[in-house]
């Protein structure tokens, strides 16, 4: 903890101060803070953070959901799909990201080619220029890469539920979707509601 | 249970067998093939982008997901005119000696926080999951002043050393969990055998928990491995760079895009982890049941 705890803790005096490369600075009290809060670009990047963030986190959260939900059932070659849907995820961010800029390039762009080649649009498109559609496409990147730890985290979750209570379900004549639904509840939701905030603020905040 | 299961099952078998094969297809194996279709397209993409000669990357009138003429041009570059080899070499070390040292550390503060009674051990469980809840990008600063003090810019040692910042907590938190899960009596009859609580836990409980542990060293083998931020701001030398920062670095010069040799790069630096994991997935998951989901 100590690792972590002094870097910390030199930040926030930092924060507090008015150092500067070479300077030992002085206590100044939170006039950084109250710079930096009354600069309009950056209310702007905390506004597109919190979009990001929320966006992102729930298109994972539904669509780990719906992974785990597929994958759950026993079916031949389950490990090597349970393998190929982790890709991304253990796939390095830097890298990955790159792929995906190349994809969504106006010039030689997959994305692009496809839409061209069947008259949906005329000139290319931006996807990474200006307007709502670069962060839609920077969400798209991040949910591709963190679906899949949702995923197992809610296959996990999943597996934890004891086979005889969706047993005891099916015999009353519950229909598949609503065993999910009440099993779900109980069993799923505190775990992955507490792994969404985990993803959203750490993971998030590094790819 | 069983004939909970049977009676389950008995409706589903009147059923003409077609309409069954139908049904699972449509709920399993659709979903899981469009799943793995969007999963799997950039891979495609890279693949196919790694093999194509310069021309056909920059022919305007080609279809860009076909390749007409493979060649193996970049990787014969990657391998021979760029230090991919020594990135290689580097990224292993760092994972692999990381990855121990954290799971060494959290086993031991894994096991104290879940079985040991002290005073504080709960609020310092949480302090720990905190801890890693705080960016990196908040962190580099003050550690890269650490660094400079300790003199290992360029070194690996920066990084076996920051790494474990974010691993130990994470591993520990997990472990906790995991730890857990397993049942106090097996540990205490050990000890009324006359076993020391050393010996209890590596004997007893180790073993039991391997599943747990498996799963927090291949979650901090691929976060160390993947590490992006660290890298780039200790590693300055193009020697002693990663996988992940010096692909990005040295193949992407101001606005021209070495797009062969990245996706090449790309494809080759992820087969560890990706074999890692296709071996042990289902260690993977069943790890996570007990340590992430009831921890």
């Amino acid at each position: 903890m100590g690792v972590v705890a002094y870097p910390l803790g030199l930040e926030i005096w930092l924060s507090l101060s008015n150092a500067a490369p070479g300077v030992d600075g002085d206590y100044v009290g939170l006039a950084n803070y109250r710079y930096v809060l009354g600069q309009a670009v950056y209310l702007h990047t905390l506004e597109n953070s919190f979009i990001y963030i929320f966006s992102s986190t729930i298109l994972k959260a539904i669509l780990g959901v719906a992974m785990a939900l597929a994958l759950g059932a026993a079916f031949r070659g389950r490990r090597l799909v349970y393998a190929l849907c982790f890709l991304p995820f253990v796939f390095p961010g830097s890298v990955g990201t790159t792929a995906w800029y190349y994809l969504f390039s106006n010039v030689h762009g997959a994305f692009n080619y496809a839409l061209q080649s069947v008259h949906l649009v005329q000139q290319p498109i931006a996807f990474l220029g200006s307007g709502p559609l670069p962060m839609a496409s920077v969400v798209t990147v991040n949910v591709w890469h963190g679906t899949a730890l949702f995923g197992v985290l809610c296959l996990a979750a999943l597996r934890s539920i004891p086979g005889d209570l969706l047993d005891a379900a099916a015999s009353d004549g519950a229909s598949c979707a609503s065993s999910c639904r009440s099993c779900g509840r109980h069993w799923c939701w505190p775990p992955s509601s507490r792994w969404s905030g985990t993803s959203a603020t750490s993971r998030s905040s590094t790819c | 249970m069983a004939t909970l299961a049977q009676r389950r099952r008995a409706p589903k078998s009147e059923r003409p067998f077609t309409e069954r094969a139908a049904g699972r297809w449509l709920r399993i194996y659709v979903p899981i093939l469009l799943f793995i279709l969007i999963t799997l397209f950039p891979f495609y993409w890279m693949a196919i982008t790694s093999i194509k000669s310069d021309q056909e990357l920059l022919d305007h009138d080609q279809n860009p997901m076909f390749v007409i003429v493979p060649t193996l041009y970049h990787y014969h570059y990657l391998f021979f005119e760029t230090h991919f080899l020594q990135w290689l070499t580097n990224t292993t070390i760092v994972a692999i000696v990381s990855t121990a040292i954290s799971l060494f550390c959290s086993l031991l503060s894994g096991y104290a926080l879940a079985r040991l009674r002290f005073r504080g051990a709960n609020s310092i469980g949480w302090g720990i999951f905190v801890t890693y809840l705080v960016p990196p990008t908040l962190l580099f600063l003050p550690l890269a002043l650490l660094i400079r003090t300790f003199h290992l810019f360029n070194n690996l040692f920066a990084l076996i050393l920051t790494y474990p910042t974010f691993l130990i907590p994470f591993c520990t938190w997990l472990l906790i969990g995991y730890f857990k899960s397993i049942p106090r009596e097996l540990e205490e009859s050990a000890l009324v055998d006359g076993a020391d609580r050393i010996q209890a836990m590596v004997r007893i409980v180790m073993p039991l928990a391997l599943p747990g542990i498996l799963s927090a060293g291949m979650f901090a083998f691929t976060l160390s491995w993947n590490e992006f931020l660290y890298a780039l701001i200790f590693m300055g030398d193009t020697q002693s760079k990663t996988i992940p920062v010096g692909v990005v670095q040295e193949l992407i010069r101001g606005d021209d895009f070495f797009w062969g040799q990245l996706m090449a790069a790309a494809l080759l630096g992820s087969i560890p982890v990706a074999l890692l994991y296709s071996f042990f997935v289902e260690y993977f998951v069943a790890g996570m049941t007990a340590g992430a989901v009831k921890g």
